[in-house]
């Protein structure tokens, strides 16, 4: 009879509580949710001031990019994200290869935000640039000996290089944009010759990067532009510039962190107007403001660092070939043992 | 046998069963072989990382048997100031992730870190990359996993019967003998499975490999899944993985008796 009783209860018990976050989930389809792979300091202004313009509320939650994937995967037609944001054009064409996205067609988006920054399909939407370039040691470099990425395979810069990991997702991606513009073969030489002319076992950060160069281990790298800026923002006198690459070829490699509308989102239509607020002006100069990154839309333009390094040619090609050329390049870089 | 017995070796199958699925799963990869991947795969990262984990293995092997057994050999046999605070700080790398030790460890002895500078102004002795090679991060190893020797070696030296010290001792035994001869052998056994313990923990690490951009069988597992989406060769690499583990727990096993 105890034993009836008890599993009538928890029969009971497990209807009631279903039937009350279905509750819960109703009433919150007047907020959106994001899951975010950005740090909260970066989003929440952002989503604070679409909430004032707007009156939605907007939840997000932050992590890994790997988890916050397999979660929404996972959580399927009852995902709670409204928009999956992430860093590296490499990681959203994945989280659309698992179709997490829903194709999106804005005229304020497609109007915002230059083409090569966007999803040909409108899956996702880059939202802020920043550039993988050249830094060098204005102690022991002449700019006038720099030019372009292949150029740093030539032996004359034998024993000076210092590269990041090809495990990360920068490197993985500028490798694509290389295979994008020069093909496999020619990539190839210039992987060879870049780990040939390598001062040290490739780096695991790009600030390590940049104290090598400092601490004299060797004379060019490879790093974001805002990890530049925030060295040079603590230490205004170190003997690093930045060079931007390519300008007289393809442009300088861009990448950028975008989101896209989940395909399982409760509230498609305000997600949209979130993903329109994040491309408009307004919430770019907030974005831009807050990371030393340049914005994505071209309607305005990063004052404060072009003030510092200058201005450059963008490399236009597609960022989604970033991640369509991922596996390629990843082979590639294992062949000629670029660790 | 009665039927609890029979009732109870059920359970344990059963149990049994259940704990190795994940790696019957993973060995069943090899029924579906033959990738362009895997034939990638064996050409260009197998070599290296066959030959870089197994030079870890054997370096930090040596590395923490050696100093997890000398050093609780030191603090439960030999008097000396400050033993006691010792005995217990000795654990303390068990607080801290390998990884971060790693981190700290590079910070101050790689190239551009404080010792190497400071190396460098006083002496002019150029900088090296200590993460070329494998001595470096064989070291961060050691000076990470050792306490699972140490703490194993210790409770085995307290619990010999100091009888069989002495009689070493009255029959003229100097005292490395007495350490070698008697407390080594008697100890082995718990520094086997120290032993054991910290080789299953370097093969799975991730973070310092990471740090030091070292090949092993984790590396080209996260490649195989996250560059390729090749759940069969992850499978399959992690199954050799397994296999490497079974090899230890073996010789640990022989080393018993």
């Amino acid at each position: 009879m105890n034993k009836k009783v008890s599993i009538f209860s928890i029969i009971v018990i497990s209807i009631l509580s279903t039937s009350f976050s279905a509750a819960v989930q109703a009433a919150s389809n007047d907020s959106l949710t994001v899951y975010s792979t950005r740090k909260e300091h970066l989003i929440k202004p952002l989503f604070d001031a679409f909430t004032a313009k707007t009156g939605i509320k907007v939840k997000y939650l932050t992590g890994k990019g790997g988890a916050l994937i397999e979660r929404i995967k996972l959580e399927g037609k009852k995902t709670k994200a409204d928009l999956f944001m992430t860093v590296d054009a490499g990681n959203l064409w994945y989280a659309a290869s698992q179709n997490l996205f829903q194709p999106v067609s804005s005229e304020i988006i497609e109007n915002n935000i230059p083409e090569h920054l966007r999803d040909p399909e409108g899956l996702w939407s880059g939202l802020s640039v920043r550039a993988r370039t050249i830094i060098y040691s204005t102690e022991r470099v002449n700019p006038s000996e720099l030019s372009t990425y292949q150029d740093l395979a030539n032996k004359k810069w034998k024993g000076k290089l210092c590269l990041r990991t090809s495990k990360k997702v920068y490197t993985k991606s500028l490798v694509s944009s290389l295979i994008h513009h020069d093909g496999m073969e020619k990539t190839t030489d210039v992987v060879r010759g870049w780990v040939d002319n390598l001062a040290a076992t490739p780096h695991a950060e790009d600030v390590h990067i940049m104290t090598s160069i400092l601490a004299g281990q060797c004379d060019v790298g490879i790093v974001n532009s805002y990890y530049f800026g925030r060295l040079q923002a603590e230490d205004p006198n170190a003997p690093l510039k930045l060079f931007w690459a390519n300008q007289n070829t393809t442009g300088t490699h861009v990448n950028v962190s975008g989101a896209g509308v989940t395909k399982h989102s409760k509230n498609p239509d305000d997600a949209i107007r979130l993903l329109e607020f994040l491309s408009s002006i307004e919430a770019q100069k907030i974005y831009v403001g807050l990371n030393k990154e340049y914005p994505a839309t071209q309607k305005i333009k990063a004052d404060n660092l072009i003030a510092l390094w200058g201005d450059f040619n963008q490399d236009k090609m597609n960022l989604s070939f970033a991640g369509k050329n991922q596996a390629d390049s990843v082979s590639l870089m294992q062949r000629e043992g670029y660790k | 046998m009665n039927s609890k017995q029979n009732n109870s070796n059920f359970l344990m199958g059963l149990l049994a069963l259940s704990v190795s699925f994940p790696i019957i799963v993973v060995c069943s990869a090899w029924f579906f072989p033959g990738t362009e991947l895997w034939g990638h795969f064996l050409e260009n990262l197998l070599p290296e990382l066959i030959v870089s984990t197994f030079i870890l293995l054997l370096g930090v092997g040596l590395g923490v048997s050696i100093l997890g057994t000398v050093l609780a050999y030191l603090v439960v046999m030999v008097e000396f100031p400050g033993r006691r605070w010792l005995e217990w700080a000795l654990f303390l790398p068990f607080a801290i992730p390998a990884y971060v030790l790693a981190f700290v460890y590079l910070g101050v002895f790689d190239y551009s870190g404080y010792a190497q500078v400071w190396l460098r102004e006083f002496t002019g002795i150029s900088g090296f990359d200590i993460r070329a090679g494998s001595w470096a991060i064989i070291l961060t190893f050691v000076l990470v996993f050792y306490p699972y020797v140490y703490m194993m070696a210790r409770a085995s030296f307290k619990r010999q019967k100091i009888q069989m010290i002495e009689a070493g001792k009255m029959l003229g035994a100097k005292p490395f003998l007495v350490f070698w001869k008697i407390s080594v052998p008697l100890a082995r056994p718990a520094i086997a499975a120290g032993l054991l313990v910290t080789l299953m923990e370097t093969l799975a690490d991730f973070g310092v490999v990471s740090l030091f951009n070292y090949s092993t069988f984790t590396t080209a597992i996260y490649s195989a899944w996250g560059d390729f989406r090749s759940i069969e060769v992850a499978a399959q690499l992690a199954s050799i993985l397994v296999l490497i583990a079974f090899f230890l727990i073996y010789f640990e096993k022989k080393s018993q008796r």
